[in-house]
């Protein structure tokens, strides 16, 4: 086993999220998702450097980076508060044929995985600040464009998700057979920014707890505070390596397994974590002005979106059954069993 | 902090540590008879000298040992298939367990040419089984407070004190002990020397103590003026804690505390498997799968600190961190299936699996005891985390 691998990638995207993907940038996203306004520049910053192409091939212009390279720069992302889709347009790389029309190569991509009715998708992860939405109808996936269809912030202040409403003549292109696809896939990228999104409140409650003096002293000096945030960095790792099965040795996407073993992680992690994180900060945590709510409101509506752990649980649970294996050697299988 | 969560990085196991699961697979399809799940559930409590011995002649006792003591010269990711494979199987590990996971790789890096003569072999053959004295009656996760204490005398020391709870003390030939050689315990975790002690030696007295489950695993071990030779100082005198901290990350990491319940777990998944799909409850299902999703997640940060111990590393806080978690796995089980099988009074259930349940919902409360309670591993992640 060698050291640690290093990724370059990761390390040229980290300086334009810290850069321009700031807590007041993802407020403004925030405060134009109500009328769904066009985010700008702000897309734009990693659009342009190339980014959303991680996964295409060379040959088309892309990064030619397997499935497995996308998990970090989410969880990247997903650190900084994901404001627009730019984990999701890069997954969808593996869900639409190469070349992508040249319309669509910086658009913004969201993904549903499910529909409520024929032509409408709720609560849409980013479908108020989306330009194309990657949704399932029956066993394929269909594309819709935003030109296309209605499209309803949810009514919950600083949310991006919409419903999205489409007339059967909208769909631009069908992906045929690629629904239950579509879902591993949009289940481990909201992992994967979760994973992220979840180191992020880490560092911003251990700061707190070492900064905020109560009884004259730290509060992170109490054992009562103590045991509290190693069971969130616990959890935090656990939905680190949780993530990650969704995009180990699987070139061209997540397997059912890992996908829901991450998602369902990270979902159950998510509540317990910002249970801690807002216990630790007290009442400033539930200030607008403060950052911690950037993280903990997306992480329990990133929760539920595409499955919460329930969901996710019986299917592991059926999967593991299915196989006349004991418990730990199917979970070894992983995405192979 | 962001070194703590860096270390978790996914690292699957290379294919030379892989290449081993298959034959100790077919080794245990030999060597180890069908059991019931109450058995297999003891498993690292289990001792069987033979067992170890057999093990040994195949040469995965002492894996990560170096080859000149008689070790395997494999590194961390090569134990943990092997350990990995007893474990799954329920085989009793308990005899050679410590040694091979901790006294062994301790004699290595810190013993004299004298001690490593005298054990690393023996212990590498599945010969020579070790326990660990660190609680004593007054000390317990204030191990810095320990009384016993051994005193300089010609030729040697001369022991005197009790330790506690100690594993298979009445059925091992030697101890790995945290004793004081100087000061007193108000200096803390200052004068602390690790002693290698035969326990044929006259003046030691072992008690075995009955647990709740009617097993008797623990014990309790009194020096009465033992009279030690100038060699059974381990490393270097004072320096006991730190080397007692270095075997640490080995001990808290390993799948030994991802398994501790899969026997039950397993047991239980039976009865689930011989219900027919339209009778199995959602409720079940999602019990399962929560357990299966979290075992995943567990088993890879184990990894992570396996893939550190082979570069070299000595990840103590990380190891804190998977054993409190895995911990909290291991006892979840036991509470898991009691919450299942209690939803259904009316369904039969085997009294094979009540009776696992039974063993391990009780020895349970262990799991967090032993290796560090769970309140002095949370204390060290907070130190991890910059917090004292």
């Amino acid at each position: 086993m060698n050291a640690l691998p290093m990724n370059p990638f990761v390390d040229a995207l980290e300086p334009l999220l810290r850069d321009h993907v700031t807590p007041a940038a993802v407020r403004r996203v925030e405060q134009g998702a109500r009328n769904c306004d066009d985010p700008g520049p702000l897309w734009r910053v990693l659009a342009d450097a190339g980014f959303l192409e991680l996964l295409a091939p060379e040959a088309e212009g892309g990064a030619g980076q397997p499935w497995g390279g996308l998990r970090e720069m989410a969880s990247a992302i997903g650190r900084h508060g994901a404001p627009l889709p730019w984990a999701t347009s890069m997954a969808a790389r593996v869900l639409l044929p190469q070349p992508l029309p040249p319309a669509w190569r910086t658009a913004r991509i969201a993904l549903a995985s499910h529909t409520q009715a024929p032509g409408c998708a709720e609560r849409v992860p980013w479908g108020a600040v989306a330009e194309l939405l990657i949704a399932p109808e029956g066993d394929d996936a269909v594309v819709v464009a935003r030109t296309q269809a209605r499209c309803e912030p949810v009514p919950v202040p600083g949310s991006l998700a919409a419903h999205w409403h489409w007339p059967a003549d909208a769909v631009q292109q069908r992906l045929p057979g690629a629904a239950e696809r579509l879902r591993h896939v949009a289940a481990a990228v909201h992992a994967a920014l979760m994973a992220g999104a979840l180191e992020q409140l880490l560092a911003l409650t251990v700061r707190h707890a070492r900064d905020r003096q109560q009884f004259g002293q730290a509060i992170g000096r109490f054992q009562a505070v103590q045991q509290q945030l190693a069971v969130l960095a616990e959890d935090v790792a656990a939905a680190r390596l949780a993530a990650a099965c969704a995009f180990d040795d699987t070139p061209d996407g997540p397997s059912a397994w890992g996908a829901a073993v991450a998602k369902a992680r990270c979902s159950e992690a998510a509540a317990q974590a910002c249970a801690i994180a807002h216990a630790v900060h007290g009442a400033m945590g539930i200030t607008a002005e403060h950052d911690l709510q950037l993280f903990t409101r997306r992480l329990h509506e990133w929760r539920v979106d595409h499955g919460a752990e329930a969901w996710w649980h019986q299917l592991l649970g059926e999967a593991v059954l299915a196989q006349p294996l004991p418990v730990a050697e199917r979970v070894r299988a992983g995405g192979a069993g | 902090m962001t070194d703590l969560l860096q270390t978790f990085q996914p690292a699957p196991l290379p294919a030379a540590a892989e290449a081993l699961r298959e034959p100790v697979r077919a080794f245990l399809r030999q060597h180890l008879p069908p059991q019931p799940p109450a058995l297999r559930a003891r498993s690292w409590m289990g001792f069987d000298a033979a067992f170890s011995r057999r093990l040994g002649e195949h040469g995965w006792v002492g894996l990560t040992l170096a080859r000149e003591w008689g070790g395997a010269g494999l590194d961390a990711a090569a134990r943990f298939v092997v350990v990995e494979e007893l474990l799954c199987a329920g085989a009793p590990v308990g005899a050679h367990w410590i040694a091979d996971r901790q006294s062994g790789p301790l004699i290595q890096r810190f013993g004299s040419d004298r001690q490593r003569h005298d054990c690393l072999p023996r212990i590498c053959r599945g010969e020579l089984f070790f326990c660990i004295g660190m609680s004593e009656p007054d000390s317990g996760s204030d191990l810095a407070s320990v009384r016993t204490r051994a005193t300089r005398v010609p030729g040697g020391w001369r022991l005197n004190g009790r330790k506690i709870w100690t594993t298979n003390a009445h059925r091992s030939h030697r101890m790995i002990a945290l004793v004081r050689t100087s000061g007193t315990p108000a200096d803390r975790q200052a004068g602390l020397s690790q002693l290698l002690i035969d326990l044929s030696l006259p003046g030691i007295g072992i008690r075995p103590i009955a647990d709740l489950t009617g097993d008797a695993h623990f014990n309790e071990v009194s020096f009465d003026d033992v009279q030690l030779g100038d060699d059974a100082l381990i490393g270097e005198e004072g320096a006991g804690w730190q080397q007692v901290n270095a075997e640490l990350a080995f001990e808290r990491s390993g799948p030994e505390r991802l398994y501790s319940s899969v026997a039950l777990l397993d047991a239980w998944v039976e009865t689930l498997r011989a219900t027919p799909q339209a009778q199995r409850s959602v409720a079940d299902l999602q019990r399962l799968g929560r357990l299966s999703a979290h075992l995943a997640a567990l088993r890879g940060l184990s990894l992570a600190v396996t893939a550190a111990l082979a570069r070299g590393e000595s990840p103590l806080l990380q190891a804190a961190l998977v054993k409190d978690l895995g911990t909290r796995f291991e006892q979840e089980i036991p509470d898991v299936v009691a919450a299942a099988l209690g939803a259904a009074p009316g369904a039969p259930m085997a009294t094979e699996l009540w009776r696992t349940l039974a063993f391990v919902t009780q020895i349970a409360p262990t799991y967090s005891l032993r290796g560090g309670t769970r309140e002095i591993l949370r204390g060290q992640i907070a130190r991890g985390l910059g917090l004292r």
